[in-house]
């Protein structure tokens, strides 16, 4: 794992650069992972460059101060609000780029506009779109792909959210190989709690936006065969509707149980305070994923002291967990392994191993993935 | 251990253990069963991997991988082929016409440019090896600059030796059935024993026609297929007969998917499609001695349709290694084929009847499918395969007998289980090394 850099990016080169960051995704009605990269990339360019730093929807650069206001009030319609009624627009973003003497461009997701600016660097989440479309939306499984092979191939810097992701892209995409370079996302400090959590039982999470590619189905098919665990364990499902076979046609059969039906809880999508403490009072967690760029919930739970079991997939080997914490994502054996395993761990031992996880988590920060970005735009010439 | 991934997105969101016969791409099923059994017999162990580009690496599959840097097959078509990172990565992939895809050739805007995986050459470009099935697709790879390209074909099993023209007189077929479809008048037939044995429940009735001297050509292929050119086998075998005026039959087996309408699908939509290409109406076709056989066969009922059968008829205009041609030639049969594409590894004028084919563009249906124009194929005309069908109903028995034996011979030496399997190791060895 990439550690952050003690002594922080060199400005100087940058010193007559204006940084003009893509913040489309903000204006996402429910914040998920691309937008909170957004939001805290956009928080790290201007902290770093205060007077330098530009920030654009579209066509129109926005006023800082209601971009920083849209990120406090995080989630919802606040900016997409402000800027249909003709808030905090302060002109076209064309005019603000002629005027500068350099400028880069930074879009966190997907490229808006190519060969705008001197230097432009694209993040690249994951080529999940391409290599498994059918775990997508075929919209966005085209618009990705789409996207994946221009950006990469018109941008001066591929930032690449994992090893994994940076490996992906230079295997499969037709890209010098030289312009990508590892950024791990980072995780945000865990709040104090302050209220007791929604559910008092200790029970089992599973975190992540319900499609197929969240491997929900794995799951309830341990669940299916193993329904006494239930018992004693209920488990809580927190995350967005997302698309295909919704919670009820996955868990059907188990729902269909009134013996059962209690212990399986499914809260759609939770604000950010309600997520935390729904992390913060589970017994531990599970990411049955098949396949991530990152892996934004595990290192939240990792951050938050919760031990957590994986699949052994992609990106997510990147957080080193113990071994006997992964399992294999189309394996029922090794994740029922992997489940006893943390299931009947001791107290002790769990509680240790959760301190463990929270140390590790600490090497992820929003500072430290904002850094070695600023480092890499600062190495171009 | 020897990793392989063989089923398509399509087949994995089915959840089918493996692609049927007739299902898209199911060719590369087939090969990738072949191989399997390569494996076992040769006592090669080998684990299916779903979707290997998962793993970050081959150490982290479950069982976790001993080799420092194994062996991963993709059996599979190339915009589906992915990799197991660490991994020698094969592509077993086939070829048949004479350019591959490749964004070079395309419009600068074309959609297929979105996805680069459609970029065949860029695809291939990522294995550590490429396995084809014939010496024409290694050549036109090569000459797309693309490098580590083997001939490691598809095995195929000879278990008999070569045969004579001696099936006995008054042969009985069953007809089963009937159809009309478009005023075509093509009906059901399978050669057996008994018709009893027919599963008669979605049936009308049964009726017997007896052949007398005559000969048996045998055609198996999927009829959705444009690149079979089935027009030109149909038309052709109805001149020959109207010609000839001989009492012989032509058996096609068609590949369907088995999936409801398939064969409606196949009759009423595709074939008259071909035909109308060809230029010939469909409801011309009107010929008695032409019989369909629909069901799927077991590989001892397909044995009975090589046994009553005389010749093998391939009048496809492009193969990548033509696996029903193959395995019909090690059963004895002698092929009326032409030496184009991957044929001209295995028919010559010992072991076959050769038609003369001509270079055309590819259908259309095909070439939208690529995106690209200009690409050609090598189909026969209709009137050959008139002429190569009388030609060997003229073999004399002594001709034939050599024929057949030199077919068995030539399948044997090629692509019997032991030459496949010591090319495998072969290669398996170079690549570790």
């Amino acid at each position: 794992m990439k550690k952050p850099s003690g002594s922080g990016p060199d400005l100087a080169a940058l010193r007559d650069t204006a940084i003009f960051v893509d913040i489309s995704a903000l204006m996402e009605l429910s914040w998920t992972g691309i937008a909170w990269v957004t939001a805290h990339l956009a928080r790290e360019i201007y902290r770093t460059f205060p007077t330098r730093s530009f920030f654009f929807c579209r066509d129109q650069v926005i006023d800082p101060y209601f971009m920083l206001a849209a990120i406090e009030t995080s989630p919802g319609a606040y900016l997409e609000v402000l800027l249909r009624n003709g808030y905090g627009e302060l002109g076209q973003l064309h005019e603000f780029v002629w005027r500068e003497k350099r400028s880069i461009g930074i879009f966190p997701n997907i490229k808006t506009m190519h060969n705008v600016f001197d230097v432009e660097l694209v993040v690249l989440h994951d080529l999940s779109a391409m290599l498994m479309p059918e775990l997508h939306e075929i919209w966005a499984a085209d618009l990705h792909t789409s996207a994946m092979a221009r950006d990469t191939a018109s941008s001066d810097l591929v930032c690449c959210v994992s090893q994994a992701t940076r490996e992906d892209a230079i295997s499969y995409l037709p890209f010098d190989g030289r312009k990508a370079f590892v950024s791990h996302l980072g995780v945000s400090p865990v709040p104090p709690p302050d209220e007791p959590p929604a559910i008092r039982h200790p029970y089992a999470l599973v975190l992540g936006t319900i499609e197929p590619r969240k491997n929900l189905r794995l799951v309830a098919e341990f669940l299916s065969s193993r329904a006494d665990i239930l018992k004693d364990l209920p488990v809580v499902f927190v995350g967005r509707r997302g698309w295909g076979q919704q919670f009820n046609q996955i868990f059907g059969r188990l729902l269909d149980d009134p013996n059962l039906r209690d212990r399986i809880v499914f809260t759609g999508y939770v604000s950010e305070a309600d997520k935390w403490a729904l992390i913060r009072s589970a017994k531990f967690a599970i990411y049955p994923s098949m396949f991530e760029g990152f892996g934004l919930p595990v290192v939240e739970c990792m951050a938050a002291g919760c031990p957590i079991i994986a699949a052994r997939s992609s990106s997510l080997l990147e957080f080193s967990l113990p071994d006997e914490m992964y399992f294999d994502p189309f394996s029922l054996l090794d994740f029922s392994r992997a489940f006893r395993a943390i299931n009947t761990m001791p107290e002790q031992a769990r509680r240790a191993l959760g301190k463990e996880l929270e140390a590790q988590a600490q090497q992820f920060t929003w500072r430290a993935f904002g850094e070695r970005i600023i480092h890499a735009l600062a190495t171009v010439k | 251990m020897i990793y392989y991934s063989h089923r398509t997105r399509k087949a994995l969101a089915e959840g089918k253990l493996f692609l049927p016969l007739g299902f898209a791409h199911y060719s590369y099923g087939t090969v990738c069963r072949k191989f399997l059994d390569i494996f076992e017999q040769a006592k090669m162990p080998a684990q299916e991997l779903m979707m290997p580009e998962i793993y970050p690496s081959a150490r982290h599959l479950f069982p976790p991988s001993a080799a420092a840097r194994p062996l991963h097959i993709a059996f599979k078509p190339y915009e589906e082929i992915r990799l197991l990172k660490g991994a020698a990565n094969v592509a077993h992939v086939a070829w048949e016409f004479d350019k591959l895809p490749c964004f070079d050739d395309l419009p600068h805007n074309h959609p297929r440019r979105a996805n680069v995986m459609n970029d065949y050459v860029h695809v291939l470009g990522m294995a550590s090896e490429i396995w084809v099935g014939c010496a024409y697709t290694k050549r036109i790879f090569e000459a797309h600059g693309l490098k580590n390209i083997e001939i490691v074909p598809a095995p195929i099993e000879v278990a008999g030796q070569g045969r004579t023209l001696s099936r006995q007189p008054n042969t009985t077929f069953y007809r089963i059935g009937s159809l009309r479809l478009t005023q075509a008048n093509v009906a059901f037939y399978i050669e057996r024993g008994d018709p009893s044995m027919l599963d008669s429940g979605t049936l009308l009735h049964t009726e017997e026609c007896s052949l007398t001297g005559g000969r048996v050509f045998l055609s198996v292929f999927n009829p959705g297929d444009p690149r079979k050119n089935a027009a030109a086998l149909i038309l052709g075998f109805q001149e020959y007969i109207q010609r000839s005026k001989r009492n012989d039959l032509l058996i096609i087996k068609l590949v369907l998917d088995g999936s409801k309408g398939s064969l409606r699908r196949a009759l009423s939509e595709h074939l008259p499609k071909f035909f109308e290409e060809a230029g010939v109406p469909f409801l011309f076709i009107d010929c008695p001695n032409i019989l369909l056989v629909r069901d799927h066969l077991t590989t001892d009922e397909l044995a009975l349709l090589y046994q009553a059968a005389d010749f093998y008829v391939c009048s496809s205009g492009a193969e990548g290694q033509g696996l029903p041609v193959q395995e019909a030639m090690a059963a004895g049969l002698v092929p009326i084929s032409t030496r184009e594409t991957a044929m001209e590894d295995y028919i010559d004028a010992d072991n076959a009847i050769i038609m003369h084919a001509q270079s055309a563009p590819i259908p259309l249906q095909v070439s939208n499918g690529y995106g690209l124009n200009g690409l050609s194929w090598r189909p026969v005309g209709h009137r050959e395969v008139a002429r190569a069908l009388a030609e060997a109903s003229a073999l004399s028995a002594a001709a034939y007998e050599a024929r057949s034996q030199a077919a068995v011979d030539r399948i044997r030496a090629l692509y019997g289980f032991d030459r496949i399997t010591l090319r495998v190791k072969e290669r398996m060895e170079a690549i570790a090394s």
